[in-house]
């Protein structure tokens, strides 16, 4: 659940009052997984940043005027704005350069990055090498491998290789956990809380 | 937690990342990441796991080159110095026909965004031959050789969705909420044979018609 430092039920009408500094909060804690979001839909990191901004925008500027029904629903509302204006890219260009008074949010959601973007690649491919490394077999490697890449199912794999699920239960759980030991030495203190 | 996958959470974390949540299955996923730190920071990390397994195999296949011998010095197998300047022969007689071509501008780039399937696609420019009711007339039967994929251009409907709607001499095929491309296109597969095409907004009304119904 959210750090019981985000109130965010308190995001809406903050922002309806005048509030900057809630909007930046807004754009900082959901910018993130709209983007997120997106480019696992749209498949295009940069179209994914852009539609990311216009939704957050289109957001705000509903809060600073009509605001929403339901404050406690401000989640889901950001959600189907997300869904709309990805549904609806072909339309955008005629959308943009209507927001006034919006840099700072802008600014925000752009100093929100995602984990993957902080990770160089070849700095990636190091952690995940040695991450599978550790696990010894080179069965298990296969394992983790086919499973994740081949979209191979875990009852299928699981009788090729002759293995009890308990066993491939393990096998992801130990390289997922060795792998996130990696990620927070590399990410520091701001991702350990996070991440754990 | 002791054991990630043995955990609901981390079988939905895996589902949701492998494409094999539903719809409505993937909606509320991703809502609920939207309201959880933890859950979407989780949900990054296998995400980047799998980024990073997908850029191993070659890697971890392929033996280290030769820290002796620089790369520029490397001993090609015989064969391939012998494949090097045909292949550049024929790459160069690729580009000339390519650029002789009198394929126009137009049908090129409609070409390039088309879907890669493997049987022909009918594009915009296409269907005013094909079909030539395709502005609502509805007054003719597609006679193909085997099935298409056909474009359907809706750009000028505000609707985000659309429900298609297939007959054929066999059978009838409805597909409910078919989303728009970034060009404001729908793509649907057209079986064998005569074929009509109805294309109606979720509220019931028809906006494009192809083929006799």
């Amino acid at each position: 659940m959210e750090d019981p430092a985000t109130d965010v039920s308190s995001w809406p009408e903050r922002i309806a009052s005048g509030d900057a500094g809630a909007e930046t909060e807004l754009a900082r804690y959901f910018g993130p997984k709209i983007e997120f979001i997106l480019r696992r839909r749209l498949r295009d990191p940069a179209l994914a940043a852009d539609l990311c901004q216009d939704t957050l925008i289109v957001v705000i500027e509903r809060l600073r005027g009509k605001g929403i029904d339901e404050a406690d629903k401000l989640a889901a509302f950001i959600y189907r704005t997300a869904e709309y204006l990805a549904n609806n890219r072909g339309r955008r260009r005629q959308r943009r350069n209507t927001h006034s008074d919006t840099s700072h949010v802008e600014e925000a959601a752009s100093k929100a990055p995602l984990i993957e973007d902080l990770i160089e690649r070849e700095e990636l491919a190091r952690m995940v090498r040695e991450s599978i490394a550790e696990l010894g077999q080179s069965r298990d490697r296969q394992l983790l491998r086919r499973f994740y890449l081949g979209d191979e199912d875990k009852t299928d794999l699981c009788r090729e290789f002759g293995i009890s699920p308990a066993h491939f239960d393990r096998v992801l759980y130990r390289a997922r956990q060795r792998f996130g030991e990696l990620l927070q030495r590399r990410l520091g203190s701001d991702h350990i809380e996070a991440l754990r | 937690m002791t054991n990630v996958d043995s955990n609901p959470e981390a079988r939905r974390i895996d589902d949701y990342l492998r494409g094999r949540l539903s719809e409505d299955q993937t909606r509320q996923f991703e809502l609920r990441m939207l309201e959880d730190d933890r859950l979407f920071a989780e949900v990054q990390r296998v995400e980047l796991l799998r980024t990073g397994l997908a850029r191993l195999p070659d890697q971890l296949k392929e033996p280290a080159p030769s820290a002796a011998m620089p790369i520029g010095q490397r001993e090609a197998p015989w064969l391939l110095q012998w494949l090097q300047p045909a292949l550049s022969a024929v790459l160069l007689l690729a580009v000339v026909a390519l650029g002789i071509g009198n394929t126009s501008l137009r049908q090129q780039l409609e070409e390039s965004q088309a879907p890669r399937t493997g049987i022909p696609v009918i594009t915009l420019h296409d269907q005013r031959a094909l079909f030539p009711g395709m502005q609502g007339d509805a007054d003719s039967s597609v006679a193909r050789d085997g099935p298409v994929l056909l474009e359907i251009d809706v750009s000028a409907h505000q609707e985000q969705a659309f429900r298609v709607e297939i007959r054929s001499a066999r059978d009838t095929t409805i597909h409910e909420r078919v989303v728009p491309d970034a060009r404001g296109y729908l793509t649907v597969y057209l079986p064998d044979g005569p074929t009509s095409v109805a294309v109606s907004t979720e509220q019931g009304e028809v906006v494009r018609r192809f083929g006799t119904d």
